[in-house]
């Protein structure tokens, strides 16, 4: 915001050929009142005084900005993105203006994946890319979007691009072995962990990654995968003992093998960590029953039901 | 010298197929159509049902084919219409469909059920399908007639995927269950696309429907009990559907499979309604509460121990999943530890069926499976569009080990309905499946050639004529095999009814013990080997 009151600051001592010389004039007084109006917190008047301002001098990018900047601070996000877009599109060179506009993307997208609108993040994330082909952050945006709309095969390669652009990123290089292991790349997916392993020796999230992958090639068969899932997230919650996914995990893999008392206490931990969705509630509800525990296992049935209602 | 040349010659001579396609050499022409266009309605890739029936009763499986239709964009250049071949023996078929008057297609059809309803001795049949399914009753004379109307059957307004004939009621007339899909109309184009391409929509973007179950009141009349019945009390995308007296007491309850809704084990109460015991079963959600793409499902004793088991077929990913019936709830799922898993990871699964295909006395599994997306090797480099179908062996103690039955078995389909049947009454089941817009297949298996069987046929008297829902028992060697004729079983498919021992290399079977669904048991003694007999119920 600051940003863009300074940019509405800084119109009145410039003097630009953009837009109509008739309207020019207005169109900076415009901009002056937005200044004033954003400064006593009156964004929605600020906005109506830039869009007239835009209105008068089109082809002035710094009115755009503007405009951008005080959407931002209004947390309209997609106008912001848009406003950006058409300053950046009339003064390509403008590295402020690219600078918001990535920002103000990743801000957006960051918004859509919490909203899980993951189609239309994923049309945002795609345009984010091609704009900064250069950015590991706009990368791996795309890299979650692909994934979350099940195209797994272009989430890996984004999220490849991503840990390329910056290999010290570990949520680049987690992505990439998730998505790896989603679009059915077992052998690229478990040297990407193994890589992880050796490049971010203290990331807990990797083994927990790992963990999760392998206990899918366990299901496919692989009885060293399993004990190898076991040890990393086990190694994982060593590092991080509030991992709840992992201690999920690694209570499902004991009730498989008919231990529910182990199960049991997984679950609660998981639970302890954060973890209440309906997958918990259901395999808890299982060990339970398992235990005997005929009144807990009915209360954790209520929870999945309610949780499963609430996620649908 | 001489020894070892032989012994190479004989190692690279490729093996006789276990199971032969034999489609076109018997005859079979017909193509399926899915009215596929760009809308993508999602009902074209769910089609394709199939059925055996002897329904001149020549002592022949004959085979009823059922096609889908068009849709708004999606004609076809030739007439869409049913096929049924009557079975001339000899492994040849020829379509008598028109001149039996059920080739019409008045509705988008999806699968099919076969059987007596009104134990005339004939073989009715009920074709499901958007929006509503018609009835033909034999008129015993190579003709049916539509009787849906005067009977009451329609489901009008449904999406009907797979039927079920049986006895819920246990009054000796076989009743009807339709498992109905979801919300659906032409009307209502919902769109979505994959990387650019259009692509059908995630089922869940359709409401599921309440199945339906009508009451055969006799006359040729039914009447429509989902509501009494507790049947509509659970509305999910219902794909398949399997009737079975899964818990021993006497009633025939129903598995039936989702899709991204969760499985129903609906337990019969034997009072007229039913309760589902899926979440007690363990049946309706995965390991992470996650409700499977259920398609088919079939039901079979796996692991020998005298009680009905349970596989379903669902999506990639997601394993097809068996479930081993303990006697008491829950289940125990086996997916991982009968190898199903693995054998299934890539594979998007339809008809499925539980059969002894080899005649050693243990339960395989076969299944048929295809994709949806066109374009899913975007998504998963290991799942392709196209699909070969599973056979799986099984080691009697439900551990599946992939066979290779042959080019159909390394061949890619989207397979749809598969349906199985003894069509030359040489004690090996054969099969056949619809693969979208293709012409069928029909499969005949070679692979029990040699091994020793004996075939039942039941035909019930106080019990519904067709024996559906009837427990055999035999004992052969130190083995006792256990199978019940059941009521639908696989996808969009009906099968052949008549029961196949495999009695393996364990000798002369002991006594047969069927107790039928009036609750009579009756034994019977001195059942020859190699051929199959007819044993009727005791009357009153």
């Amino acid at each position: 915001m600051a940003a863009a009151l300074a940019l509405i600051a800084v119109l009145g001592a410039m003097t630009h050929a953009w837009g109509q010389p008739a309207g020019e004039q207005e169109a900076m007084a415009q901009a002056r009142r937005a200044y004033d109006l954003a400064r006593a917190g009156r964004l929605d008047e600020a906005v109506e005084a830039l869009q007239v301002a835009v209105r008068l001098a089109p082809g002035n990018p710094l009115y755009r900005s503007a405009l951008g900047g005080v959407y931002e601070k209004r947390g309209h996000l997609e106008q912001a993105r848009g406003a950006l877009a058409e300053a950046l599109r009339l003064d390509p060179g403008n590295p402020q203006f690219a600078e918001r506009l990535e920002a103000v993307s990743l801000e957006w997208g960051a918004q859509l994946a919490r909203e899980r609108r993951f189609r239309a993040g994923l049309a945002l994330a795609r345009d984010t890319a091609a704009r900064f082909p250069q950015s590991a952050r706009a990368h791996l945006m795309l890299g979650l979007f692909c994934a979350r709309n099940q195209q797994n095969v272009a989430a890996a390669a984004a999220y490849r691009r991503a840990l390329d652009l910056d290999p010290e990123s570990a949520d680049a290089s987690v992505g990439l072995g998730i998505a790896q292991s989603a679009a059915g790349m077992a052998r690229e997916a478990a040297e990407t962990f193994e890589a992880g392993l050796k490049k971010f020796p203290q990331d807990p999230m990797h083994r927990q990654a790992y963990g999760v992958h392998l206990v899918k090639m366990a299901e496919a068969g692989s009885a060293a995968a399993r004990a190898r899932a076991v040890e990393m997230l086990e190694e994982a919650l060593a590092m991080d003992p509030g991992l709840a996914e992992a201690h999920y995990q690694l209570g499902n893999l004991a009730l498989a093998a008919s231990d529910a008392a182990a199960a049991e206490a997984r679950f609660a931990l998981a639970a302890r960590n954060g973890l209440d969705d309906a997958r918990l509630h259901w395999a808890w509800s299982r060990a339970l029953r398992r235990l005997g525990r005929e009144a807990e296992a009915a209360r954790h049935i209520e929870l999945f039901r309610a949780r499963k209602a609430a996620e649908q | 010298m001489r020894a070892a040349l032989l012994s190479l010659l004989v190692a690279v001579q490729p093996l006789p197929p276990l199971f032969r396609d034999i489609t076109a050499g018997a005859g079979i022409t017909w193509r399926h159509w899915n009215g596929l266009s760009p809308d993508r309605f999602l009902v074209e890739s769910t089609a394709g049902g199939v059925a055996f029936l002897d329904f001149d009763n020549d002592g022949l499986q004959d085979l009823f084919l059922v096609n889908g239709g068009e849709t708004p964009r999606g004609r076809s250049r030739l007439p869409v219409r049913h096929a049924l071949y009557r079975n001339l023996g000899s492994r040849r078929f020829t379509d008598v469909a028109a001149r039996a008057g059920v080739a019409k297609t008045a509705f988008y059809g999806m699968g099919a059920a076969a059987a007596d309803f009104d134990n005339d001795g004939d073989t009715d049949l009920y074709i499901s399908g958007f929006p509503s399914g018609a009835l033909y009753r034999n008129n015993g004379d190579g003709t049916f007639s539509d009787i849906t109307a005067a009977a009451g059957v329609a489901n009008a307004g449904e999406w009907g995927s797979s039927a079920a004939w049986f006895d819920y009621d246990n009054d000796g007339r076989l009743d009807l269950f339709i498992a109905n899909y979801a919300e659906f109309s032409f009307e209502r184009k919902m769109t979505c696309e994959f990387d650019g391409k259009p692509a059908y929509c995630a089922q869940t973007a359709y409401p599921g429907r309440p199945a339906r179950l009508y009451r055969n009141e006799g006359g040729g009349r039914f009447a429509d009990v989902s509501g009494p019945s507790g049947i509509a009390l659970s509305p999910g995308r219902a794909l398949g559907v399997v009737a079975v007296d899964y818990d021993d007491d006497g009633r025939q309850d129903l598995f039936v499979a989702r899709d991204a809704s969760p499985n129903l084990l609906l337990h019969n109460r034997g009072d007229g309604t039913f309760e589902d015991r899926g979440l007690e079963a363990e049946v309706a959600y995965n390991a992470d509460g996650v409700a499977r793409a259920g398609m088919g499902v079939d039901a079979g004793d796996v692991d020998g121990d005298g009680r009905p088991d349970f596989a379903v077929s669902n999506f990639d990913t997601e394993y097809h999943a068996l479930y081993l019936n303990p006697g008491r709830l829950p289940f125990r799922e086996a997916t991982v530890e009968s190898r199903l898993a693995e054998h299934s990871r890539q594979y998007v699964g339809w008809g499925l069926r539980l059969f002894d295909y080899d005649n050693d006395g243990d339960i395989d599994l076969l299944v048929v499976n295809g994709h949806l997306h066109e374009a899913i090797a975007m998504s998963n480099r290991s799942v392709s569009y196209r699909e070969p179908p599973l056979l799986l062996a099984n080691d009697g103690k439900a551990r599946f080990t992939r066979i290779d039955g042959g080019p159909v078995f390394r061949g890619a389909y989207l397979g749809r309905g598969m349906a199985t049947g003894d069509i030359d009454n040489d004690g090996a089941v054969d099969a056949a499946f619809v693969s979208l817009n293709e012409a069928p297949v029909l499969l005949r298996n070679e692979a029990a050639a040699g091994r020793r069987w004996v075939g039942v046929k039941l035909k019930g008297a106080t019990s519904n004529r067709d024996g559906i829902g009837a427990r055999m028992r035999m004992t052969v060697g130190v083995r006792t095999l256990t199978r019940w004729v059941t009521g639908g079983g696989s996808f969009l498919a009906s099968n052949d009814r008549r029961v196949v021992f495999g009695l393996g290399g364990e000798g002369t079977p002991a006594a047969l013990e069927i107790r039928w669904p009036s609750g009579r048991v009756q034994r019977v003694e001195g059942l020859v080997p190699g051929r199959y007999h007819e044993v009727a119920e005791p009357g009153e």
